[in-house]
């Protein structure tokens, strides 16, 4: 079942119950109070007719009366006083009935009033005993159909009335559900859309309510998952361009080797370049496996860490792949070690600082100074190399983005030591800062949280 | 005179496999591995040409399908299209604006660069990684429908005539059966480089031929008997045929 029925029927439910039993509630009481009140008057009218009865007659008198004639006295008396609509009654006997009724069974009448219905017309009965002689007893029978019929006239003008303000209710509570289902409806589509990975749909809810912030926050989440996508996309394309080169390179030779007569030199020409290319594709793959294994948070196992220390122990690994690049450290010893101290893993730190220095180092070719410092808890490399062109700024930290790409293979780069890096930083909440200038150098600044703030 | 290739690749090595290829099946092989460069070299080729040409109507010599060229002209571009300097596509303008048929060598293998490519002109497409021999077919192919061809091969004191399929040895005609003839083609276009018995199947009689791989040794001695030159064929264990020589 629909939300929208659902709501629907709870509401009308609810409402046709209330009003109902307002409804009937009320023409109730109001027929009570109708009945009671002609009952009072007809009390008051039978106190009368009854004061009226005892002046004709004493007790005594009535009593010296042989029975026969006291009866004929009092019905005589009783038409007299009492008119239309009573009836004399000694015990369960009918002496005068001035009805158009026959009393079938008056003993059941107490002391109250009691509605009874005859035929079509509702009777009110009340009973009042004389005070003599002894036995005897006036009923009254009044009609009060009219009650009735006011009565149900109030009734039927209160549904009038209800059916009115419910029709109004419903349809208004339905106009808004509508409109709020309708932005659920929308969602549901938009959901649907997503999953069959189409993120162009968006729902427009201008309801101001939650529904409107849960449509915001799913356009906001499909939006998110586009970006996502497609920066996945793009990683996936350029992973497999990139691996396609140094295949491409492998097969050629492999197949040269294989089926061309080569001479010597081209032989070892051929199989230089094949290592070559498999130290690349190594070399990508073994970087991939960082990208992915950041990707997916692998757990960090954090430890404070002394950051020159790392720092120059990463100096000390370059200056292995690169002799020729002269490298000053620059440690600020003011600081001491609780001031360089953060919070860290070990290995992926050491990823990022061989990362920084390996690109700096490769930015001059393989030769010249590059600095490497570190104060507090801000570690920054800088080198004297190409520098990075303005307009390709924003790009270095994606995937496989190289700014010079024929400089940057024959360097052997990947395209991916950026990216890796920035992961890094963002695993470790710290902040990444490049500077660069073409022709001068570039200036890469890596600033970590405070570690004693952390805990 | 050798078909001149220009091979755009920014790859240092896989140019280099490319022209190591190219050079040992007869090619003269021009390597440029920059989009910038690459342009300034189309574009010089087409000046040169156009001089050339001009010079050709002045001295009634001859211009043949292209095959009798001097000077920096191409008759068949390599293209990689992830080019720095330029892109790849771009290139294909001026390749066509000179005439110069291209095949383009991408690593993109999706369907839309490849309708890109060919509506921009090129002549084929190939997508990385590729086996050399595939791409000296295709190369051939090009060649040849481009009317590129060099139609007439020395070799020893052998003169082939590929467009009238006629063979001379030591002045005197040699008569070769179709097949034979066919034969000899392919080894003459794939020289330097072993070529297994099947494949030379597929090529000469076709892939439906029901034949076996004997046919293709039957029909290598009946050319070892008719062209001495055809001693330059050795026999690779295991491996097929190999047209041994510089041509």
């Amino acid at each position: 079942m629909k939300i929208r029925t659902k709501l629907t029927g709870l509401l009308a439910g609810a409402l046709l119950l209330s009003l109902a039993a307002g409804g009937a509630c009320s023409v109730h009481q109001y027929r009570n109070d109708s009945v009671r009140r002609a009952a009072a008057d007809e009390r008051e009218k039978m106190e009368l007719a009854k004061w009226a009865l005892e002046q004709t007659a004493s007790q005594e008198e009535l009593a010296s009366m042989v029975e026969l004639a006291r009866i004929a006295y009092l019905q005589y008396q009783f038409e007299k006083c009492y008119q239309e609509g009573y009836v004399l009654m000694a015990d369960s006997r009918e002496i005068r009935n001035l009805t158009d009724y026959q009393v079938l069974n008056g003993d059941v009448l107490g002391e109250d009033h009691r509605v009874q219905k005859v035929e079509d017309a509702y009777l009110l009965l009340m009973r009042m005993d004389l005070e003599y002689p002894e036995g005897f007893w006036v009923m009254a029978v009044r009609d009060i159909t009219d009650v009735w019929t006011a009565a149900r006239g109030q009734a039927l003008q209160y549904l009038a009335v209800a059916g009115a303000a419910f029709a109004a209710v419903f349809l208004i509570s339905a106009g808004i559900l509508r409109r709020m289902l309708r932005v659920l409806e929308q969602l549901k589509d938009q959901a649907g859309a997503i999953s069959r990975g189409d993120f162009s749909i968006r729902t427009q809810a201008d309801t101001g309510d939650e529904l409107a912030e849960l449509s915001d926050s799913i356009n906001r989440m499909s939006e998110q998952l586009r970006q996502q996508i497609e920066d996945l996309h793009l990683l996936l394309g350029a992973m497999a361009h990139e691996t396609k080169t140094p295949v491409t390179s492998i097969i050629g030779y492999a197949d040269s080797l294989l089926h061309v007569s080569l001479d010597e030199g081209q032989k070892e020409r051929a199989l230089e370049a094949i290592s070559r290319s498999a130290w690349r594709l190594d070399e990508l793959s073994g970087k991939l496996m960082q990208l992915i294994g950041l990707y997916q948070d692998q757990a960090l196992s954090m430890e404070p860490l002394f950051l020159p220390e790392l720092l120059s122990q990463s100096c000390e690994r370059l200056s292995g792949i690169f002799p020729q690049v002269q490298i000053r450290l620059e440690t600020d010893p003011a600081w001491g070690d609780q001031g360089s101290l953060c919070q860290g893993d070990r290995t992926l730190l050491g990823i990022l600082f061989d990362n920084l220095l390996v690109n700096a180092a490769k930015a001059m070719e393989g030769t010249g100074r590059l600095t490497a410092g570190c104060r507090g808890r801000a570690v920054w490399v800088e080198d004297e190399g190409c520098g990075i062109p303005e307009e390709d700024l924003p790009h270095v930290c994606k995937p496989f983005y190289m700014a010079d790409k024929s400089r940057a293979r024959k360097l052997g780069g990947s395209g991916l030591g950026l990216a890796v890096s920035e992961r890094i930083v963002k695993a470790h909440h710290a902040r990444m800062e490049i500077q660069s200038q073409v022709g001068i150098g570039t200036r890469v600044t890596v600033e970590f949280p405070d570690a004693s703030a952390e805990k | 005179m050798k078909n001149r290739i220009l091979v755009i690749e920014d790859d240092k090595d896989i140019s280099d496999v490319i022209c190591m290829n190219l050079e040992a099946a007869g090619y003269a092989a021009c390597p440029v591995y920059d989009g910038r460069d690459a342009r300034r070299m189309i574009e010089g080729a087409g000046a040169d040409r156009g001089a050339e040409r001009e010079a050709g109507m002045g001295a009634d010599r001859p211009v043949a399908g292209g095959t009798a060229k001097n000077g920096p002209d191409y008759d068949l571009a390599l293209l990689d299209l992830m080019l720095p300097g330029e892109d790849g596509l771009s290139l294909l303008e001026p390749l066509k604006a000179q005439g110069i048929p291209a095949i383009c060598l991408t690593a993109r293998g999706d369907l839309s660069s490849k309708v890109q490519g060919f509506k921009l002109g090129a002549e084929d497409y190939l997508v990385k990684p590729f086996e050399m021999l595939e791409l000296l077919v295709r190369m051939e192919k090009v060649l040849e429908r481009t009317g590129k061809r060099r139609e007439e091969i020395l070799f020893q004191d052998m003169k082939v005539d590929l467009a009238r399929r006629r063979v001379w040895e030591h002045g005197q005609e040699v008569h070769l059966r179709p097949t034979e003839f066919q034969l000899l083609t392919v080894f003459l276009q794939n020289p330097n480089r072993i070529l297994k018995r099947d494949w030379l199947l597929d090529q000469v009689w076709g892939t439906d031929f029901p034949g076996e791989t004997r046919t293709v040794d039957v029909h290598v001695a009946k050319l070892r008997k008719k062209l001495s030159a055809c001693g330059a064929i050795v026999t690779v264990p295991k491996g097929g045929y190999l047209f041994e020589g510089k041509l």
